[in-house]
């Protein structure tokens, strides 16, 4: 998927079918960036059933307030501030009810007797990357996901989270150190 | 652009370098930086391998029927609030309004029942005034009863003093009813000799000065003699009798004042 941007020149016009009580026009947006806004939602939160339901409620909320969209911004990143808005909220709520330290459940990989490139398998990749994606705040990690893996200008990220430019890119800058910093404790390269 | 002087600002660039997202220009910069710094050039390796790392993961993909499903799924979450007339947006908006309103009404429900009304202000307040009236009555009271007291003490004195007077007049007056009828009877005798004896009334003036020269030695006059001889009836000497020495002086100082 992923990285790929949407073609956004017929977007005002499922918009106004919309607006004119057209439901074509809303379903034609949920085709369209459905798979977009679910990737977005998935890297930030990491759980498919969790992204499965933010993803639908991104898209019920566009649903009660596509009509008062005033087109100010381009939808394509009104649906992906939506997403990452609802993304973080969700993190942090799910942090304050889940106080329990992510080092206390990592299994030290040095306790495997295989060689590094063999113990590391897809699966103890895939989720000592998401161990180390979720010590990032919230913000770091919608940064992370919208630049490295949508390829999103600097920017637009920072339209979208309403931030300035400059600090985006020390968002940026400072996810993948320690994203880099977390793994390099855990696997060799 | 010295690398030395900006080197925080060539690590922002690394990971875009990496990722090959600079521009032609920034590229040569970036690549000027790291050959010139083995700090730099270090930190590069590390963030190339982070990334790495990263690109290697791969995320399990849902299912493809799953991108079919959203959709209905979606449209059925909307159609089950809307008939339900629940949302949870308007549960929070409804929240918002409740619990400030909620809030605003236990305060006042607190304040009224805690605090007294205005009403009860305004009796407490009359009832503090009355009081402050009442004790400044009773203070005006007191003033005007110590007033009253001063002047009932005064009245009593005068009256007492009155009393007093009177009961000194009256001791006077029946101490010059007692003298006069003394000097009456005294002076019908005289009369009486005056006429046996033709005495002048010049004499008889002239009587009544010696014989009051003579009484200037009160004590050793035979005025107050109340025996028979004293030629006083009955009940003059019985009153003459009832003067204490105190009352007998006045009375003898009154008669040397008097102009009998």
């Amino acid at each position: 998927m992923t990285g790929n941007i949407a073609n956004k020149n017929n977007d005002p016009e499922l918009i106004q079918r919309f607006k004119n009580g057209d439901v074509t026009g809303f379903n034609e947006i949920v085709r369209k960036y459905q798979q977009q806004v679910y990737w977005v939602i998935r890297k930030i939160v990491q759980d498919h059933d969790e992204a499965d339901d933010i993803t639908q409620e991104v898209f019920i909320k566009v649903h009660s307030a596509l009509k008062d969209f005033r087109e100010e911004s381009n939808l394509f990143t009104w649906l992906y501030r939506i997403a990452t808005n609802y993304s973080i909220n969700h993190l942090r709520k799910a942090r304050v009810r889940n106080t329990v330290s992510v080092e206390l459940v990592v299994e030290p990989i040095e306790s495997k007797d295989k060689g590094a490139d063999e113990a590391i398998d897809d699966e103890s990749r895939r989720r000592y990357l998401e161990e180390a994606i979720e010590t990032l705040p919230a913000q770091q990690r919608a940064v992370f996901n919208m630049r490295y893996y949508d390829r999103l200008p600097y920017d637009e990220i920072a339209e979208i989270l309403g931030r300035s430019t400059g600090g985006i890119k020390a968002n940026y800058f400072h996810a993948v150190k320690k994203i880099g910093e977390y793994v390099k404790g855990k696997i060799e390269y | 652009m010295n690398s030395k002087l900006n080197i925080e600002e060539i690590q922002l660039l690394i990971p875009d370098y990496i990722s090959g997202e600079l521009s032609d220009s920034e590229r040569s910069l970036v690549e000027s930086a790291l050959s010139e710094s083995a700090e730099l050039n270090e930190f590069y390796i590390e963030m190339k391998e982070t990334l790495n790392f990263v690109s290697s993961v791969k995320f399990t993909e849902p299912a493809p029927q799953y991108w079919n499903t959203l959709l209905p799924r979606i449209h059925e979450k909307i159609e089950n609030r809307q008939s339900k007339g629940f949302s949870w947006d308007n549960v929070t908006a409804l929240w918002k309004v409740l619990v400030p309103v909620a809030a605003v009404i236990l305060i006042a429900l607190v304040y009224f029942l805690v605090k007294p009304s205005a009403t009860q202000l305004t009796e407490e307040k009359k009832i503090e005034k009355i009081t402050n009236d009442t004790s400044g009555d009773n203070n005006n009271v007191k003033e005007d009863k110590q007033e009253e007291n001063q002047e009932d003490r005064k009245d009593e004195k005068s009256i007492v003093n009155e009393q007093k007077k009177e009961s000194v007049n009256d001791a006077a007056e029946n101490r010059s009813y007692i003298i006069k009828k003394y000097w009456v009877r005294y002076y019908d005798e005289i009369v009486k000799d005056e006429t046996a004896n033709n005495v002048t009334d010049r004499s008889y003036e002239n009587m009544k000065i010696e014989q009051i020269v003579l009484d200037d030695d009160i004590e050793g006059t035979s005025i107050f003699v109340t025996d028979e001889n004293s030629g006083l009836d009955d009940e003059t000497i019985n009153e003459l009798k009832k003067l204490d020495d105190n009352e007998r002086s006045l009375l003898l100082e009154e008669l040397v004042n008097s102009n009998l």
